[in-house]
């Protein structure tokens, strides 16, 4: 038992930044990032003390958030933007083109983000965060084989959304 | 593809964005209320099915089992070449040959794992003497197991007898007799030649084994007699259509007159035969009883070899004396027989062979026609 919480604080410490960034890259907004990545480990945890079994725990973390971002974008969705400004919402300026500006190598990743679903995960985690293809796939559900094609034609419209930049 | 393919800039943008990572102080903060989500759900303790029970339980049995056959299986082979004395020897005869024994259902396979056990008991022995570790003990447990499995064997083979197998109890009893007739040789060799410490161990299963084969040498000298009485009585059978064949051919055959003494002839010729026979039957005894006697003389004496050689012969006359007489008296009641019925059909011949020159078929046939009349008659 002590083991298991050893193990899972190591790994928060190990996966936190990177899954910081992860969250950066898909809501663009690092105070819900760090809500999210908090979220993950917590019920990451609960999985865990429930006796489940984990093989990856770094592809299961990486899962967890983004089913934690999805669920996020359709609590968004489910609420209306006249409804969330009366609540006192303010949307300001776009949040994804304002992170960028804050960051070095912004187009570049803004690139990617404008990637299409499947690709833009698969090229974030390969050339981002340096994952493996087994990784990618845990993290994700989707076939190795899969995963493959969807880095090789993500970095074929990478390269050619950078052509036309 | 390489993300240089796009632009080397890439690269150091990634390496840039990898640069943003939470404070020290979020890190701790987020530590902390993790510890305390940890502390608030504990982890349980891994809940197993009870599938997974009887699978974890089936594969541990299975496992067990596995070593536990593997180690009895190992064991049993290795015993099965072990001799009296040695460690593994109880489970040789203890549990291989019982179970053995055991998986023997019918009375003949019975008999002839008794015998084969009896037998691997001699070889023990002889193992034993060769190598000079026949002591008083091992001489004592190889002496007392042959006792009990030839003992065994016999029951089951009059079994067999009593189930009206007699042949294949002489069968298997001649067998085992010529296979003991083989340990004793080999262990009069090794008694003429082994150290004098273990030799009088050795004289004493040789004696062992020796009134083993004079027990059974009985009984098949009594089945040998009913075999050679058998076969003696169809020799006498065939002996006899012979002769009567030849007095048939010779009362056929009208102008030969010799060949018709010579039928009348060879009754009187076996008849002699089988008196000579009989009479010298006696005297085959007394050589097989001398025989014998010299065999003891020589045993006694210590002189092992000397002592088997007269002690086969004496068995062989013995043999011989047997057959003979039981041979001749069939012989002779057979011989009388015909030779009273050649007599009559002699008077027969002389008159047809008086009367007609016919051919031999005719006054062949003419013949019977003229014995079966005369014996309505």
């Amino acid at each position: 038992m002590e083991d298991l919480q050893s193990t899972f604080l190591r790994a928060h410490e190990e996966h936190a930044d990177a899954l910081y960034r992860y969250g950066i890259f898909k809501v663009s907004d690092r105070e819900l990032s760090r809500d999210l990545v908090q979220e993950c480990f917590m019920k990451t945890w609960e999985y865990l003390a429930r006796g489940n079994k984990v093989d990856n725990l770094k592809a299961f973390l990486y899962k967890t958030l983004n089913h934690l971002v999805i669920d996020h974008y359709r609590k968004k969705k489910a609420v209306s933007l006249d409804q969330m400004q009366d609540e006192g919402f303010d949307p300001g300026v776009d949040e994804r083109s304002s992170m960028f500006d804050k960051i070095d190598g912004r187009y570049a990743l803004e690139l990617v983000n404008k990637l299409e679903h499947p690709y833009r995960d698969a090229v974030y985690m390969r050339y981002v965060e340096n994952f493996s293809l087994r990784e990618i796939s845990d993290a994700t559900g989707e076939a190795e084989n899969t995963i493959a094609v969807h880095v090789h034609r993500g970095l074929k419209k990478l390269k050619e959304l950078y052509g036309n930049k | 593809m390489e993300t240089n393919d796009i632009n080397p800039q890439f690269n150091t943008a990634v390496a840039d964005f990898k640069k943003v990572s939470l404070t020290t102080a979020e890190k701790a903060r987020m530590r902390r209320i993790l510890m305390a989500h940890m502390n608030a759900h504990p982890a349980a303790a891994p809940i197993v099915s009870p599938i997974s029970h009887w699978i974890l339980f089936a594969t541990r049995t299975a496992s067990v089992s596995f070593v536990a056959l593997f180690a009895i299986l190992g064991s049993s082979y290795a015993a099965s070449g072990s001799l009296p004395g040695q460690t593994l020897y109880p489970i040789k005869v203890g549990i291989n040959e019982r179970v053995e024994s055991l998986l023997a259902v019918t009375p003949e396979a019975s008999a002839e794992v008794s015998l084969k056990h009896a037998l691997t008991r001699l070889d023990e022995a002889e193992q034993l003497a060769q190598t000079g570790a026949l002591d008083a003990s091992t001489n004592a447990t190889v002496r007392a197991r042959i006792a009990d499995d030839v003992a065994r064997a016999n029951k089951q083979i009059d079994s067999l007898s009593s189930k009206g197998r007699g042949s294949d109890a002489s069968l298997m009893r001649d067998s085992f007799e010529q296979k003991l007739d083989d340990s004793f040789g080999r262990f009069v060799g090794i008694a003429a030649t082994s150290s004098s410490t273990s030799m009088p161990l050795v004289a004493d299963i040789a004696r062992d084994v020796k009134s083993r084969i004079d027990d059974t040498s009985r009984k098949t000298i009594r089945a040998e007699k009913a075999k050679v009485a058998k076969a003696t009585k169809t020799d006498a059978e065939a002996s006899a259509r012979t002769a009567r064949d030849a007095a048939v051919l010779a009362i056929g055959a009208a102008p030969a007159a010799e060949s018709s003494r010579s039928a009348k002839a060879a009754p009187t010729l076996m008849m002699a035969t089988a008196m000579t026979m009989s009479a010298s039957a006696p005297a085959v005894a007394s050589e097989a009883q001398k025989l014998l006697d010299q065999g003891n003389k020589k045993f006694s004496e210590g002189k092992f070899a000397e002592a088997y050689a007269l002690f086969k012969n004496a068995e062989r006359t013995a043999r011989d004396e047997a057959r003979l007489r039981d041979l001749a008296p069939d012989i002779r009641g057979l011989i009388e027989q015909k030779a009273e019925g050649s007599h009559s059909n002699d008077d027969e011949d002389d008159d047809s062979s008086s009367g007609s020159g016919s051919s031999r078929d005719d006054s062949h046939s003419g013949n019977r026609d003229s014995r079966s009349g005369r014996s309505e008659d």
